[in-house]
């Protein structure tokens, strides 16, 4: 299995030699709130802004981050309430199984043409 | 939660004990240790402890909880009703290095002669120091307390500030000792504590604290004492 979003923060954070309470003081939340995210004790995983706070000091991957703590960033939800394809092309994309990373190769393939 | 039997340890002692840290501290970092001394970064940095900031209470079901140390996993556990309190923070950071550096050893010995310290596959490591706010007058809380004072204020830098402030003289207070005995610290005390602490750069540490340190190192006088002392 692999590492949940709690470990992940820790390990970076350890990583890259910075302390608990200095790195909260930087997030500009609790050393008791960053404690409750690196144990999983938190009830309900941090919010997009404390994330991309979190991906800024820790010089981590921002949808990583995300996709660990199991949460969908704004933009990407807008982008589907608003385009009304959009819930169609999903579903396409995984009925056919088609794993994200040809989707990205593609669209970079376009830009370049 | 384990009562710790711990041998008598002299002041000398526990000076050589925290000035050593402080040099291992200094040589990892590559700059003199000078205050206010980064204990948090001593626990994890060099030293490589997980600190977390907890519901000590709720967690330990102990309502006088402040900080507690699990040796087998390295990590330091502070309450988090302190987080806002700089000064106390910072001090129970340092008491609980204090039994790393001081009990820990003695505990490990423990583990290899008694069996009472066999956890069994997969049990939850219990936290091996638990240091409650009544239980100070333990021999091993009384050394931690110790060792923490001498971390976060050590003697040449307060004798420093207290030069700068004062001159070589140490001031003369009325009624100090009495109002020792009776648990209390004079304004007078306070205040020239809360120079010490502005003029030294000891950011992290209580204004209590600093008055404990300056009676300590002899720093400050009761008047009483004094006179009593030029008469002998």
């Amino acid at each position: 299995m692999g590492e949940k979003l709690g470990e992940h923060v820790r390990r970076l954070r350890k990583e890259r030699n910075l302390g608990l309470r200095a790195t909260a003081r930087e997030l500009g939340i609790t050393a008791g709130y960053l404690s409750r995210i690196e144990s999983d004790a938190e009830k309900y995983p941090p919010g997009e802004d404390v994330i991309r706070k979190l991906a800024d000091v820790l010089g981590a991957d921002f949808d990583e981050l995300m996709r660990l703590a199991g949460r969908v960033a704004e933009a990407v939800k807008t982008q589907v309430r608003e385009d009304p394809r959009m819930p169609e092309f999903l579903r396409q994309v995984r009925e056919k199984g088609i794993p994200a990373e040809r989707l990205i190769e593609m669209l970079k393939k376009e830009d370049k043409d | 939660m384990l009562q710790i039997k711990v041998p008598f340890l002299k002041p000398s002692e526990l000076d050589h004990a925290s000035a050593e840290l402080l040099r291992k501290y200094s040589g990892w970092k590559c700059a003199p240790s000078r205050p206010p001394i980064d204990v948090d970064e001593i626990a994890e940095g060099m030293l490589g402890l997980d600190l977390e900031v907890v519901d000590l209470k709720q967690h330990l079901k102990m309502n006088d909880v402040l900080g507690a140390t699990w040796l087998d996993d390295g990590r330091i556990c502070i309450d988090e009703s302190i987080e806002g309190q700089e000064g106390r923070f910072a001090f129970t950071v340092a008491h609980e290095l204090g039994h790393w550096q001081l009990h820990r050893p003695i505990i490990e010995m423990d583990k290899v002669t008694l069996p009472l310290f066999a956890a069994k596959p997969g049990d939850k490591p219990a936290p091996a120091i638990v240091c409650r706010a009544q239980a100070r007058k333990q021999p091993a809380e009384w050394q931690a307390d110790q060792f923490a004072a001498r971390l976060l204020m050590p003697a040449s830098d307060v004798i420093a500030a207290m030069r700068a402030l004062h001159g070589d003289e140490p001031p003369v207070l009325a009624g100090l000792d009495a109002a020792r005995e009776a648990r209390q610290l004079t304004s007078a005390l306070r205040t020239i504590a809360a120079g010490v602490i502005s003029g030294g750069n000891f950011t992290n540490v209580s204004n209590e604290a600093m008055c404990y340190r300056l009676l300590d190192l002899k720093l400050v006088l009761d008047q009483a004492a004094a006179r009593q002392g030029r008469l002998l």
